[in-house]
């Protein structure tokens, strides 16, 4: 075929979180999952570079959309996944624009997530480093008027009963091991497999918004697809078909 | 000055350091690697047309320091519990690289079959060495030539260990002839039996038409996720009985992205399967006693890992599978 003809390069163009269509706040609509990204590092030296870089490790994942595949399957638990249950239910804003706004980055970070759940959508942070989380808390429970909980993946924590909560998927949940992406390594964090198994409890659940954190892309030796940044999107990505409900077995 | 008696290496490697030959001086039973220095056909991170080259130097290594701790009893296989030495090596030969052009796939193909058909036109066992996956289909393309002559009435097996299925039949700019497409083209080959093709090691998100086709043909895939539940040893049994059910030859293909990037992140196209090198190595004993009629391994490129590791443990992978034809048990 020729060059020309071909489709679109996946890393080339305009890159949304998982290409979807970038759309404008009042655009939001009520169960949607909305991406943003917050290019703050809190001290970590690459971390702003992260919400980037998820965009460009996630558009590998974009298979619903992809014109080279009839139909993506989950080869480890033979679910299919449902392109009619993404596109349009997963939307992304940008990043806030730090430089321009008079307000403190934790009150932009709060004000943004606030608005997105008054809209009843999802908020989906791609930090930027790990403690942007309580802006977007204070955020999440500003929006619902609720008091909301805060579940990091990596703790023994199950989703609160009858209580909202948020996610916080970080970089140093996953055991060192697996990658080498992480502000903070750790040597008793998760494995993708352990990583995946809640996600696809806790996306079914009262689920109110997501964060990754922790993630420094400019860490060497890895080139362009780092293992980190491709363990966090695949686990994320799980989160999100199990809140859209986009995975169904294999008939 | 050097005194006289000094001992030098040679500045050329080799793999396993063995002699230089053509497929005209092969005999029955040798062991033929041929180089296949191409990611062209690769659609993503490339590097892999620097694997036969890094190969040749890692295997080198590790044959010198296997030869220098076999000095005295002979070397010690801590899981075999036994002792053996490297009488095999003398049955290696090193063909060099089949010649690649990047702007003519279809020439690069006839270059690296014409070795593969005549290194087992002579009844030794081609092992070839990427460049990106694409490649095995040309090497498995000459060893079925071959065994349409030698063998014209059989049909043979094959075991794909891979983080991907590679049954595309077309991708983008590269069309048929791609390292996602290289595993259907081996399916169209005259001589292959699709009923004993198995897959080993597919991780993540795979097209799912593709699995449908696969298993309607009769093949087998097993997932990563498969591997690590049930164990190694039951894998190779199932894809040895599967692939060798009613057919006496198979022919293996080795990518080494099916290794779990956090291991191994010197490929194209990583995967998080939780695989590990000892699951690999495990695998690779497991069949290396199989009647194999032609290896590739691919994938290997080294630019992508600074820490150079990936071309070690790939280096450990090709030993393990030639293992019982490059040793030879001494002691229990």
């Amino acid at each position: 075929m020729p060059l020309r003809d071909a489709p679109t390069p996946r890393m080339a163009g305009h890159l949304p979180f998982m290409r979807g269509p970038t759309v404008a706040l009042s655009e939001v609509s009520a169960g949607q999952v909305v991406a943003f990204g917050a290019t703050l590092g809190g001290g970590f030296g690459g971390s702003p570079y992260a919400p980037r870089a998820l965009r460009e490790t996630s558009v590998y994942f974009g298979s619903h959309f992809s014109s080279n595949m009839k139909a993506a399957m989950d080869i480890d638990r033979r679910a299919v996944l449902s392109g009619t249950r993404i596109a349009g239910h997963l939307v992304e804003l940008g990043d806030i624009d730090l430089d321009r706004s008079t307000a403190s980055p934790a009150d932009c970070i709060a004000t943004l997530t606030a608005a997105i759940c008054r809209q009843d959508a999802i908020p989906l942070l791609l930090g930027g480093a790990g403690n942007l989380v309580g802006s977007f808390l204070e955020g999440v429970g500003r929006g619902l008027g609720l008091d909301v909980e805060l579940v990091r993946v990596a703790s023994d924590q199950t989703p609160p009963a009858g209580k909202p909560f948020i996610v916080q998927l970080d970089a140093s949940d996953f055991a060192s091991i697996w990658h080498g992406g992480a502000a903070w390594p750790r040597l008793s964090g998760l494995s993708l497999t352990a990583c995946r198994q809640k996600m696809a409890i806790l996306g079914t659940a009262d689920l109110a918004g997501m964060t990754i954190t922790g993630l420094d892309p400019t860490r060497q030796g890895l080139s362009l697809v780092k293992t980190g940044q491709r363990l966090l999107v695949t686990a994320i990505l799980d989160l999100i078909y199990a809140r859209l409900g986009a995975l169904q077995p294999q008939e | 000055m050097p005194e006289a008696d000094t001992q030098f290496s040679s500045p050329i490697r080799r793999f396993f350091q063995a002699r230089s030959g053509s497929p005209a001086e092969l005999r029955d039973g040798e062991i033929a690697f041929v180089g296949m220095p191409s990611d062209a056909t690769h659609s993503s991170r490339i590097g892999a047309r620097f694997g036969p080259r890094s190969l040749r130097h890692e295997t080198t290594l590790l044959i010198e320091k296997l030869k220098q701790d076999a000095a005295g009893d002979g070397l010690y296989d801590t899981r075999a519990d036994r002792f053996f030495d490297l009488a095999g090596l003398s049955r290696i030969v090193d063909l060099g690289d089949a010649t690649i052009d990047e702007n003519d796939v279809e020439a690069t193909i006839e270059s690296i079959a014409g070795l593969t058909a005549a290194a087992a036109a002579r009844g030794a066992l081609p092992v070839a060495v990427g460049g990106d996956h694409f490649n095995g289909y040309p090497a498995c393309l000459g060893v079925s030539r071959a065994l349409s002559i030698t063998a014209p009435d059989e049909s043979f097996g094959y075991i794909h260990i891979d983080g991907h299925l590679d049954y595309g039949d077309r991708l983008g700019a590269w069309g048929k002839y791609n390292h996602a497409t290289n595993a259907r083209r081996v399916s169209e080959l005259p001589n292959i039996s699709r009923s004993n093709m198995v897959w080993i090691g597919i991780a993540g998100w795979v097209d799912g038409a593709d699995v449908a086709e696969i298993e309607a043909a009769g093949g087998l895939i097993i997932s990563a996720e498969e591997w690590t539940r049930c164990g190694t040893a039951q894998v190779a049994q199932r894809a040895l009985a599967h692939a060798l059910k009613g057919r006496s030859r198979i022919y293996l293909t080795i990518d080494i992205d099916a290794l779990d990037a956090g291991f191994l992140p010197g490929t194209g196209s990583v995967v998080h399967s939780e695989i590990t090198p000892r699951h690999y190595l495990d695998l690779l004993g497991a069949v290396s006693a199989a009647p194999l009629c032609g290896i590739d391994l691919v994938e290997v490129a080294p630019p992508l890992d600074p820490s150079g590791r990936s071309e070690k443990i790939a280096a450990r992978l090709l030993f393990e599978v030639l293992k019982p034809r490059l040793t030879r048990i001494v002691s229990t």
